[in-house]
């Protein structure tokens, strides 16, 4: 657990995968001085973060032009669900306990999985550290984080072994900052000067888990998991207009448990379940009067995946899930939603010295019941995916990829219930995704311990998008939208050994992406770049280890994008380039440690957009002591 | 970013002028002076009562900042970029809600900024009126206005009406109303409030213009919003658009349609016009938009002659994707009706009073109201 940076390194998954595999350990995340999972996933290739500014502000991810709500985020393997929007604010998972990020895209090649696990176009997979005791008895971290705009931030981690594989950790953490950083804008030839106001944020997390390894190689892992919020939203700057008293409470509590068993080389058992209770409260005062509207949503889980290898190098997987949703709101013409969710999945794995092949197919069945109203139809729908994985020259480590998924999202409960807006009717938005792609991977020389590289070509199709579309005062949600993508990710990574403990490690990716409104010829839409969709953007990475000192410099770069469908100058927003500079120290007396970081982001000062009229905080640091033992 | 904003806008405008510069009559698109001397390089178009050019209002998006003003030159039928952004280095802001020709002055109110704008004709400012709360701490979201005896009247989300004298530009006074008043017109002295409650509502408030108190409110069909208007006939209209007949689960006697109703300002008494969503009224003539979200059978557009009661077929509303204003020319009769499919600038298509297309041009985002110069 102490920041040991490991740099020996085994042939990353990223690199034999199937498909577009992204991976960034515990070291990597240290070392790119991210606060948060936001701040690390923009430097995966092909994954854009919309991002609203500051701490408090929503983060969601998007994979390949895709759109958030055909991104899972998984949480120790188990999705993390919002049925109400259909996408995950990620800014609420802390990075303090998170041992490994990974993005997949399209169809991944480990098909030992719940079946919701295939049910997206991407997985963000967040993935909790487990506690490694070596001789000690128990654990214990704690850390404290200060930084600009009245950031804190301790937590504290503690774990203990209470027997022959059993082990208990605790994991805190509170949060608060004022998030009044000050901006600059341009109206016209009008400056503005000012600062984000009710944009403070305090947070509480609490996660407790259970460890245990059973007896016929069976383990079990419990986790209870508490996150209480409450926030100002600052919302847009609108000119002339600087007022916020929005306030947002979240309070998300869940529950889950993780069986596996391994009966024996050639079969074993996933099971798991999980109950999730969201609430929030959206308040706010108008002239109008007090809007206070609170949304409460829960979900239940239940999942289990047999997998088994009857012939050497081909095996099966068959995973069948349960996920039961609801939500009530205190909204005029609620409807009180409730959806039953069935998915089966049946996959097949071939694998051989040179090429490994993987497909499955992956049946769902939605019904929904409401109390007021009409619910919407039945959905059921056959999706199916393949990858392919091949190794021309058995000595090299170039290899060769291609894989297709077909997947879609169902439509939100905003989407179909939400007043006056929501569309009963709606069809599920499709997507099909084509991917191409070579790796390369091997050590040229002891001075270039490793070079990793991929590159990948991609084609997607989206079909019946879900928009909300105006009708003579009616807004209501529709499919009209079809989205054509053709992009490029490259994806390069190496480590050199200048002497023995001068290290550098070197990571670029960028993306080419262009997303096409393909949906009517005759419309002033027609091959548009679809919104918030740079064509190019990409990230950059440099780490130097020294015996005294690590020092990282990152970079995350997006070329223009559009705020509103038309590609028009005034709906333009500007290319940004995001640089930071973090330095840390490990310093190591007896069994404890102190790791010194400190953190300088945004270096240009700019207050760039990555949604318009949502600037994001100018130049600002932080700094971390980490106390291990 | 935001120094370029403005930029197509000054682009279309120059173009504007560069084709007017070869236009035999030397008109340009600039909108008219003011009367009393105007602004230097002015050119006055047109004389006497023709309509010469019309202000095109563009809502904007919300969260946009994009509001704008544009002017359409009836004569040489080219419509200007933004004159809002060029003349005051900034831009209106968001949600321009309404813009009112009164005299020599515009006013315009911006709902997102919260605020009302008093320009001159070329849309220079000549006050800001931010609209707040009586405690000045809530922003109370100008909507929409009327002129009457030497002042401009607005809504606002706070759920009065204000009064602005014009000579002033001082607010003189303040009426409580009811919850989410939208648009207002007057006749015989008195204002006619709609008072839509956020889609709850189902009144209209008088106020007495002498008193400036309230003194009733008239029962009418459910959510009356963006449309009260006084006809050529001295008649009150409002549109109240109902409650999404048609919905799932919603049984028909439970419909209330999108309907036209008439006030008669002599004794306040209510009935009921025809089925509508948008309406202008030229003359013995009312312009109709009619539609029903989840009836989609119901989609017309027709010429009601409010002598006879007589309908006709109007233009193809098979053409549009969102109208969402409409507006006759008083003089020519031409009939304009913007079209504002979601996220991209709005077309603007203009037919005669027959209904025969005569042109089209592409205005800003949202556009929701045009207002003509009648000189």
């Amino acid at each position: 657990m102490p920041g040991v940076t490991v740099t020996g390194r085994r042939l990353p998954a990223s690199l034999s995968a199937g498909a577009p595999l992204q991976r960034m350990e515990r070291c990597d995340l240290e070392r790119l001085g991210a606060l948060e999972v936001a701040d690390a996933v923009r430097h995966f290739a092909g994954a854009s973060v919309k991002d609203y500014g500051g701490i408090g502000g929503m983060k969601t991810v998007s994979v390949r032009s895709l759109g958030a709500q055909h991104t899972a985020v998984c949480y120790d393997g188990v999705a993390v669900s919002d049925c109400q929007s259909g996408q995950v604010d990620i800014s609420r998972f802390s990075l303090d306990n998170v041992s490994a990020l990974s993005l997949t895209i399209g169809q991944g090649d480990d098909i030992f999985l719940p079946a919701r696990m295939l049910a997206s176009a991407g997985v963000l997979a967040i993935e909790t550290a487990r506690p490694d005791f070596g001789r000690s008895p128990f654990r214990l971290s704690a850390k404290v984080k200060a930084g600009s705009f009245g950031l804190a931030n301790p937590s504290l981690s503690a774990a203990f072994r209470l027997g022959r594989g059993v082990a208990l950790a605790f994991d805190g953490d509170y949060l608060r900052a004022d998030g009044n950083y000050p901006f600059e804008y341009v109206n016209g030839t009008k400056r503005i000067e000012a600062k984000r106001n009710n944009s403070d944020i305090q947070t509480y997390r609490g996660e407790v888990n259970l460890y245990a390894s059973l007896r016929g190689d069976q383990e079990l892992r419990a986790k209870a998991y508490l996150f209480h919020s409450g926030r100002g939203l600052p919302g847009s700057v609108v000119y002339d207009n600087p007022y916020a008293e929005e306030r947002l409470h979240d309070r998300n509590y869940f529950g889950q448990l993780n069986y596996e068993a391994h009966f024996s080389p050639r079969w074993k058992l996933k099971a798991g379940g999980k109950f999730n209770y969201t609430w929030n409260r959206d308040a706010d005062r108008k002239a109008a009067g007090w809007q206070d509207d609170r949304f409460k949503q829960t979900e239940t889980y239940l999942t289990a995946t047999l997998w088994g290898e009857p012939l050497r190098g081909l095996s099966f997987s068959l995973a069948q899930d349960f996920a039961y949703n609801d939500l009530s709101t205190t909204l005029a013409n609620c409807q009180y939603p409730e959806r039953y969710t069935v998915l089966t999945a049946l996959a097949a794995q071939y694998r051989h010295a040179a090429f490994r092949m993987t497909a499955s197919l992956l049946n769902t069945y939605v019904t929904e019941r409401v109390r007021v109203g009409e619910p919407a139809g039945d959905r059921k729908r056959l999706s199916p995916a393949f990858s392919l994985s091949w190794r021309p020259v058995r000595s090299a480590g170039w290899r060769l990829r291609a894989s297709y998924k077909d997947i879609f999202r169902v439509p939100t409960f905003n989407d179909l219930y939400y007043r006056l807006i929501g569309n009963t009717r709606l069809r599920p938005e499709t997507t099909r995704q084509w991917n191409v792609g070579t790796t390369w991977g091997g050590r040229i020389s002891s001075v270039w311990e490793s070079l990793d590289l991929s590159v990948d070509a991609y084609y997607n199709k989206v079909r019946d998008k879900i928009v909300a579309v105006p009708t003579m005062f009616v807004w209501k949600m529709s499919n009209v939208g079809e989205v054509e993508t053709i992009g490029v990710d490259v994806n390069v990574a190496a480590g050199v050994r200048v002497a023995e403990e001068w290290r550098c490690r070197l990571s670029a990716a960028y993306n080419f992406m262009q997303a096409e409104d393909v949906t009517d010829r005759g419309s002033k839409l027609w091959r548009n770049q679809i919104v918030y969709t740079p064509r190019h953007s990409g990230s950059g990475s440099l780490a130097w280890s020294t015996p005294w000192v690590d020092v990282t410099y990152n970079v995350v770069y997006a070329s223009e994008r559009y705020r509103m469908p038309q590609n028009t100058a005034d709906n333009r927003i500007r290319p940004y380039v995001d640089h930071s500079v973090s330095l840390f120290r490990t310093l190591r007396w007896g069994k404890h440690s102190l790791r010194l970081q400190a953190d300088a982001l945004n270096l240009d000062g700019k207050n760039y957009e990555i949604v318009r009229f949502y600037p994001m905080p100018g130049r600002n640091y932080k700094f971390t002591v980490t106390y291990y033992l | 970013m935001k120094k370029m904003w403005y930029k197509p806008a000054l682009a279309a405008l120059v173009l504007g002028l560069c084709a007017a510069c070869s236009d035999d009559d030397g008109n340009t698109t600039t909108p008219p002076g003011e009367g009393d001397g105007g602004e230097p390089g002015v050119v006055e178009p047109g004389t006497g009562t023709k309509t010469a050019g019309m202000y095109v209002l563009n809502t904007g998006n919300w969260g946009g900042n994009d509001a704008t003003i544009q002017y359409f030159n009836l004569e040489n039928l080219s419509i200007s970029g933004d004159l809002f952004g060029p003349a005051n280095g900034a831009g209106l802001g968001d949600l321009g809600q309404d813009l009112c020709l009164y005299g020599s002055k515009l006013y315009a109110t911006v709902s997102g900024s919260s605020k009302l704008e008093v320009m001159d004709r070329n849309c220079k400012v000549i006050k800001t009126l931010h609209v707040t709360t009586d405690d000045g701490q809530t922003p109370a979201e100008p909507r929409y206005m009327t002129a009457c005896g030497g002042n401009v009247y607005f809504t606002a989300y706070d759920g009065t009406v204000s009064r602005l004298d014009t000579a002033s530009l001082e607010i003189t006074g303040k009426v409580a109303v009811g919850d989410h008043p939208e648009a207002l017109t007057n006749a015989n002295g008195k204002l006619y409030v709609n008072i839509s409650g956020y889609g709850t509502g189902a009144t209209v408030a008088v106020v007495d213009v002498a008193s400036f108190t309230k003194t009733k409110d008239i029962a009418v069909k459910l959510n009356p919003y963006t449309q009260c208007f006084t006809g050529d006939d001295g008649y009150v209209y409002t549109v109240s658009n109902g409650n999404y007949a048609g919905s799932p689960g919603m049984s028909e006697d439970q419909y209330v349609y999108g309907t036209l109703q008439r006030i008669d300002p002599a004794t306040d008494t209510v009935e009921d016009v025809c089925r509508a969503t948008f309406a202008a009224n030229h003359g013995d003539k009312m312009y109709v938009l009619y539609s029903e979200y989840y009836l989609p059978e119901t989609k017309r557009a027709f010429v009601l002659d409010l002598k006879t009661g007589e309908e006709t077929d109007f233009l193809n509303l098979g053409d549009f994707s969102s109208p969402n204003a409409i507006g006759v020319n008083p003089s020519t009769g031409d009939v304009y009706v913007a079209d504002t499919p979601y996220g991209v600038n709005s077309t603007v298509r203009v037919y005669d009073a027959q209904g025969k297309l005569k042109n089209t041009f592409e205005a800003g985002y949202s556009t929701s109201k045009f207002v003509f110069i009648n000189e």
